[in-house]
């Protein structure tokens, strides 16, 4: 249903993870909105963000149902190194962030 | 005893006490007379389906023979039954509207003159089957007001004893509800053995919408198949309107985006269409086109109102979802633009939240404000975090009066953070909100937080 996100890095490891992990609604909603989340992976791409796109949608998937334009703003309000960072080791934590 | 084994004792004194009469009592022309209310109750025009041997029924046993309201009756019956099956555009005059619902009223008072209690006991055994099925099938168990009177018929001198332990059974088996169910099957094409043949309306919207049937899933051709031809062909008229405003949404749509528009257009109708724009639109404004593109390509879930096979039906969530947030007077469309993702929540699992949260003390605007995108994700974080603080001996009417930054209700692993900052600081930072905010944000920052 959402095999395209393995074109953005996602493994195949990894998509079994997503599809066992991640809410039905999501993963349903991310197969309808297809063009979108593809705009928000590339952008994730672009900023070197692909082994960390699974752990974004199974526990930001806020950060995934989101506007390319929007996310860019969001972003804007952070060090990006930080960002990456806070994926990599806490991404619970982004929140707090004000991510 | 158990909580959760009192609250099922308590629910069987009230089946022991319930009314026993034939559902076979209730019938007339075949249909149960009891059921035929709720029907009406839930939507007036479901009248289009009464008989005339029932109307006539009611008016004689309810000691009303009047020719012409008979006659007013029959003929609204008939609009409406035109309007359901023939799809006329027909407005009930007034004259019809208050005929119907005195109609309404003298049923019920008829069930109740007949079956004396009928109604407070048909109300009530719904209310056992829901509760029972909350318990049984892991729902949210939420109808507080029914749960305080059945345990207090139980036993009105330990009623506080025993609410007590029901509601901690309560609050956990919520809890657990909450967590978001993450066993998820992945989705599978189906087999067919031949393509089946579409009707030509459906012919006609795939061509119009650019896509050829080899290209279709097999599922999406077979739903295709199923689907009522006129009414879909009828939703494609309204989203193919160049306005927005009369339900126009086709071209707001990413143009190679055929899944979402096939799927709308099954799933979703033209009643529920207007209504989401109507639902964004501030009376006299025009629609915020901005917004409904959003809702269209980021949630489209939120217009699917048909239950089906394939796709989790998101309208009444997101219906009650900006209701809510109408009602506390939050920027809603900010909040669309921010986190579409929050209009997709289970609306129960946020109402549940924002009540648990007010009687801990806080403000539910505020909740909102602060916490909306925990609340898109995991709002079972919100109540978990709160007991923590309770645990800790923090008064939760001081955090939330005295303290604008919810940050401590909003990270995980928070019994451990605490933990650090007594290790760090004593036992004298807990209530210290100021101090507690900045240290979360240095631990955070320096990778602390996992420690």
């Amino acid at each position: 249903m959402i095999e395209f996100i393995k074109e953005y890095g996602v493994s195949i490891n990894d998509y079994e993870n997503i599809i066992q992990n991640t809410r039905v609604d999501v993963i349903e909603n991310i197969a309808l909105s297809e063009n979108s989340v593809r705009e928000v992976l590339k952008y994730y791409n672009s900023l070197g963000i692909t082994k960390n796109i699974a752990k974004i949608i199974i526990e930001r998937p806020d950060l995934i149902i989101i506007s390319k334009k929007n996310l860019e703003n969001l972003l804007s309000k952070i060090d990006i190194n930080l960002f990456k960072s806070k994926l990599e080791n806490d991404i619970e934590s982004l929140v707090v962030l004000g991510i | 005893m158990e909580g959760k084994e009192l609250l099922l004792k308590c629910l069987n004194e009230i089946k022991k006490s319930q009314l026993s009469y034939k559902s076979e009592d209730l019938k007339v022309d075949g249909k149960n007379l009891y059921e035929l209310l709720i029907e009406l109750v839930d939507d007036i025009s479901n009248f289009a389906y009464v008989s005339d041997k029932i109307i006539k029924y009611v008016l004689n046993e309810s000691g009303i023979s009047n020719a012409p309201y008979e006659r007013d009756l029959l003929e609204a019956r008939d609009l409406l039954l035109g309007k359901k099956e023939y799809n006329l555009k027909i407005t009930l005059s007034d004259n019809y509207q208050t005929k119907l619902t005195k109609f309404q009223e003298q049923l019920c008072s008829l069930l109740d003159t007949l079956y004396p209690g009928i109604i407070d006991s048909e109300n009530t055994k719904f209310k056992v089957k829901t509760l029972e099925d909350a318990i049984n099938l892991n729902r949210l168990i939420i109808d507080f007001e029914f749960i305080e009177s059945i345990v207090s018929n139980y036993d009105l001198i330990e009623f506080d004893n025993n609410m007590l332990n029901i509601m901690t059974y309560i609050n956990k088996h919520n809890l657990n509800v909450m967590k978001i169910k993450r066993k998820n099957a992945p989705q599978f094409d189906i087999e067919l053995i031949k393509k089946p043949k579409l009707d030509d309306y459906v012919l006609e919207i795939l061509d119009k919408v650019g896509v050829l049937i080899d290209d279709l899933p097999n599922y999406l051709l077979s739903e295709l198949k199923k689907a009522n031809p006129k009414k879909i062909y009828k939703t494609f008229s309204l989203m193919k309107k160049n306005m927005a405003e009369k339900g126009g949404i086709m071209h707001l749509i990413s143009k190679n985006n055929i899944l979402c528009k096939l799927v709308i257009l099954l799933y979703s109708s033209d009643e529920v269409i207007l209504d989401i724009i109507k639902q964004i639109t501030p009376s006299d404004e025009v629609v915020n086109i901005n917004i409904l593109k959003t809702l269209l390509n980021e949630v489209p879930s939120i217009f699917i109102e048909k239950n089906n096979d394939y796709f989790k039906p998101k309208y009444e969530d997101f219906k009650n979802n900006i209701e809510l947030l109408k009602k506390y007077e939050i920027n809603y469309p900010a909040l669309i633009e921010l986190c579409p993702l929050f209009f997709m929540m289970d609306n129960s699992i946020i109402e549940y939240t924002l009540d648990y949260l007010n009687k801990c003390g806080a403000n539910e605007k505020k909740i909102i404000n602060k916490c909306y995108k925990v609340l898109a994700n995991d709002p079972s974080l919100l109540i978990s975090n709160a007991n923590i603080l309770k645990k800790y001996s923090i008064n939760l009417l001081d955090y939330f009066s005295n303290n604008e930054n919810y940050s401590l209700l909003k990270v995980e692993n928070l019994d451990s953070i605490l933990d650090k900052m007594i290790k760090d600081k004593g036992e004298v930072v807990l209530g210290n909100f100021d101090l507690m905010n900045k240290l979360l944000i240095m631990y955070i920052k320096k990778g602390d937080v996992n420690d």
